[in-house]
């Protein structure tokens, strides 16, 4: 009785460079289709950004350069990623829905003493920056010299990945 | 003089950690000394300072790494109190993070001194319109002192 061909013999014909090219090619497919699925990419402009600067012991009222960031949310996990552009600073939050019945399209995501508030729908966003002032300066122990400022401005959907 | 190694390690062992996943329940007396940020003029949002507030912060807080813990934080002027979750955001330090999303407060017990941002005006839309709500925009600053009473 004759035996059937195995299909592995079928593979070993082909040529090892065909396999690797195919291979790299699934790997791509997978890993953008992937990247795609799972998260949102907006680009943020802020425009305007207010707040104070440690003078003495106190805080005078001063005013702030708005940055420019890409911010990555999850479409499966309650996190996103925050990243500065220019400066390459990067924070990655944890996200939840505050007003999920009054507000559910608006997002509020933390990260040390950073906080970014954002309606997805209209791309209306809030940056706080607290870790000044507060945090203790570990030298002297009083406060730190870092700014504390809000910002305020308009995110975009990302075009591509 | 009965006590057993293993009892005696694992003894040390909870007291070692016990203070990472411990919390402590305070109230704090915040005065806010000043407040800056946006505001609405008409269909504007422009720069402005307002005055500071008084307010309340009661409730349980993570003690240097602790695991989170709620706190409800009562702003003079404003009828509903703030529910929030709190954090100790940097391992190690004492600083906590207290936000109920529209509203973030970070509290140093130490020294008392605390920051505020109001992050509810501009971002969420007005129930009724539709259109960016009309709420200040602001971060503040102030000093916070321990209150007598513990909360519950």
């Amino acid at each position: 009785m004759m035996r059937a061909e195995p299909i592995r013999s079928l593979t070993v014909t082909t040529p090892v460079p065909v396999r690797c090219a195919v291979a790299v090619l699934l790997a791509a497919v997978v890993t953008t289709a992937t990247a795609q699925e799972q998260w949102e990419i907006y680009v943020c402009t802020e425009s305007e950004e207010a707040g104070y600067r440690l003078q003495g012991d106190t805080l005078a009222r001063n005013r702030y350069e708005g940055a420019t960031f890409t911010f990555s949310l999850s479409a499966t996990d309650p996190v996103g990623t925050l990243e500065e552009h220019g400066t390459g600073g990067m924070l990655y939050m944890d996200c939840l829905i505050p007003y999920e019945d009054k507000a559910p399209t608006t997002i509020s995501c933390t990260e040390g003493a950073h906080t970014f508030v954002m309606d997805l729908e209209s791309g209306r966003f809030a940056f706080s920056r607290l870790f000044g002032y507060v945090f203790p300066d570990p030298i002297t122990g009083g406060p730190n010299g870092d700014a504390v400022t809000v910002g305020v401005g308009l995110c975009k959907p990302s075009q591509g990945i | 003089m009965s006590t057993s190694i293993g009892c005696r390690c694992a003894l040390a062992v909870f007291l070692t950690a016990a203070p990472l996943f411990a919390s402590a329940a305070e109230t704090y007396q915040c005065v806010e000394n000043d407040r800056t940020g946006f505001l609405w003029n008409g269909q504007n949002m422009e720069r402005g300072r307002l005055p500071g507030a008084n307010m309340v912060l009661a409730g349980e807080f993570p003690l240097e790494g602790g695991t989170p813990t709620e706190a409800v934080l009562q702003i003079e002027g404003i009828r509903s109190p703030l529910a929030m979750g709190c954090t100790v955001p940097f391992f190690g330090q004492k600083p906590v993070l207290c936000t109920s999303g529209s509203h973030t407060l970070v509290l140093d017990r130490d020294s008392g001194r605390f920051t505020l941002a109001r992050q509810f005006g501009w971002v969420f839309e007005d129930l009724h319109t539709g259109a960016p709500n009309e709420d200040t925009f602001t971060v503040g600053w102030g000093m916070c002192t321990r209150g007598p009473g513990a909360a519950k």
